[in-house]
């Protein structure tokens, strides 16, 4: 079986689909333990599910479906706060609407498309396995803007995420953090489309930081090792995917939560709670 | 100059019809220690946020002659109960170097900052641990290390002794104290504890949406205040306390 999977190396899908794996891997754990400290874990899976009605649009309007995906994903992102704010309802009420209606649009102008068009299902489920160099290309373009901002505004934004009351009493402007944070996640979904679809990019954003947090003794380890464990996942399940076969996204999100029940299991035997 | 001062402060939330807090007026001098009484929901801590800022609020609040933005750091805070999420793994240094974010300090200095802070609320030797793995009165030390931090010049305190037990309160009290007395800190304290008012403050402030009562505790706590504020069911006593200080305790007692 290792002379199988080492095989596997000299193929460049694999090495593209690795490389890609590699960048999302960084690019959502990161961004994943924002999320996890801000416990609004369900803001990336609603932004993720809403993109679908930004690709549908790319589609239908003749526009590359990621960049339009990534519009869209941008403008609700931003919105949501201000309709938060409009209306007094919570987040997770709104996210709770915004989910079924940008997917149902998404579905809809899907089925007004003309003409031959991508498999709905390679946007929801996402494969690894087909990245193309184009792809590539823009995955890596997303990394460079989201991995370059973090100097600029990581340690506000932890701030912000840990405690916004003390962050703007020191004179942070909280709500530009806010906006900073739907950002991140708006372009880290849209980085994964194409990879893992916008169902199971979810399991990119939440299952490692929750793996880490359950050992880490500080913030520092937690934001470390994320990236880490999602690699590892990475390989994983796509090495698993390649060997029996299977679709790349789901198995790498199967794979995921197995290493989160291992987690767990080995907390436990250490004694400790979880 | 006073340390504070605040002209008809007055909140309303967004999507509720009555004010929580309605034209209230004081004034804090220099150094002083004043404690802010009221019922459950009689809008003390909608006061204290609007002073610091973290609520929208109407009138005018003034912190040594000048508006907050203009005293920022000279300003600290302690929250009300700091909820703390046991699956993020934030050590102390980590949670006071955040506080640290604005300054403009080297790293070295800001270490030696959270040493001292540290060695003086009792919780030093803790650097490394995880916040979630505190006591209740060494995570009340810790926030309270890093609002003065910064060497504030006045501090606002939202029920403190939540989830302490009586040995933490005692100590966290003391503390205040000290910075009060050696630091010339103001402070301005919410509570329950009625009991601390004699013991602890120069000037009290009660209110129940509006203001109920302001001054020096023996003049302004009387039974019709007290009625004021927490109804007719609740009983009043003040008595002479011990007889070479000549101070007295005051007691609540009752439904509430």
């Amino acid at each position: 079986m290792l002379a199988e999977f080492t095989s596997l190396f000299e193929f460049a899908f694999f090495q593209r689909a690795l490389v890609a794996g590699f960048l999302l891997a960084i690019l959502a754990g990161i961004v994943g333990v924002f999320s996890s400290i801000r416990k609004s874990t369900f803001f990336g899976d609603a932004i993720a599910h809403s993109a679908l009605a930004g690709v549908a649009l790319g589609l239908f309007f003749n526009v590359n479906p990621l960049l339009s995906a990534a519009i869209y994903a941008v403008i609700i992102s931003v919105a949501l706060p201000w309709f938060k704010k409009q209306t007094g309802f919570s987040f997770d009420s709104l996210l709770g609407i915004l989910l079924p209606v940008s997917m149902g649009l998404g579905v809809i102008i899907f089925a007004l498309l003309p003409g031959y068009q991508p498999n709905l299902l390679s946007f929801l489920f996402g494969n690894l396995l087909a990245v193309t160099s184009t792809d590539l290309y823009f995955l890596l373009g997303l990394f460079v803007v989201v991995v370059g901002a973090l100097p600029f505004f990581g340690r506000k934004l932890l701030f912000v995420s840990l405690d916004p009351e003390q962050a703007q009493l020191l004179g942070i402007p909280v709500a530009f953090y806010e906006l900073v944070y739907h950002f991140l996640i708006a372009l880290t979904v849209v980085s994964g489309v194409r990879l893992v679809g916008v169902v199971l990019i979810n399991a990119f954003l939440v299952i490692p930081s929750m793996v880490v947090s359950l050992h880490a003794r500080s913030l520092q380890q937690l934001f470390v090792l994320t990236p880490v464990v999602a690699f590892l996942s990475v390989v994983g399940g796509l090495f698993l995917s390649v060997i029996f076969n299977l679709p790349s996204g789901a198995t790498i999100a199967v794979f995921s939560g197995f290493v989160f029940l291992c987690s767990v299991s080995v907390k436990k035997l250490r004694g400790g709670t979880t | 100059m006073q340390a504070l001062s605040v002209t008809n402060l007055s909140v309303q939330y967004p999507h509720d019809s009555k004010r929580a807090v309605d034209a209230v007026s004081f004034a804090l001098e220099k150094g002083s220690i004043a404690v802010l009484i009221g019922p459950n929901g009689s809008g003390k801590s909608s006061v204290l946020k609007a002073l610091l800022g973290l609520l929208d609020s109407t009138g005018e609040v003034l912190f040594f002659g000048k508006p907050l933005e203009k005293v920022r750091g000279k300003v600290g805070y302690v929250p009300q109960r700091y909820s703390v999420d046991t699956t993020i793994p934030v050590t102390v240094y980590e949670f006071l170097m955040l506080g640290l974010l604005t300054c403009q300090h080297s790293d070295r200095e800001k270490r030696e900052m959270i040493t001292t802070v540290l060695e003086k609320v009792n919780v030093l030797g803790k650097e490394k641990e995880k916040i979630a793995d505190l006591s209740g009165g060494q995570l009340q030390r810790l926030l309270l290390a890093r609002a003065i931090i910064h060497s504030p010049k006045f501090l606002i305190l939202d029920e403190p002794e939540a989830g302490v037990d009586a040995g933490g309160e005692q100590l966290f009290y003391t503390l205040l104290k000290k910075l009060s007395k050696e630091d010339g800190v103001t402070i301005l304290l919410a509570s329950h504890e009625v009991a601390l008012i004699h013991e602890f403050a120069d000037a009290v402030i009660c209110i129940n949406k509006e203001l109920v009562c302001y001054g020096k505790p023996k003049k302004v706590l009387t039974a019709d205040t007290f009625k004021k504020l927490y109804g007719s069911g609740v009983m009043y006593y003040s008595h002479q306390g011990h007889e070479h200080h000549h101070h007295a305790d005051t007691h609540q007692k009752g439904e509430q």
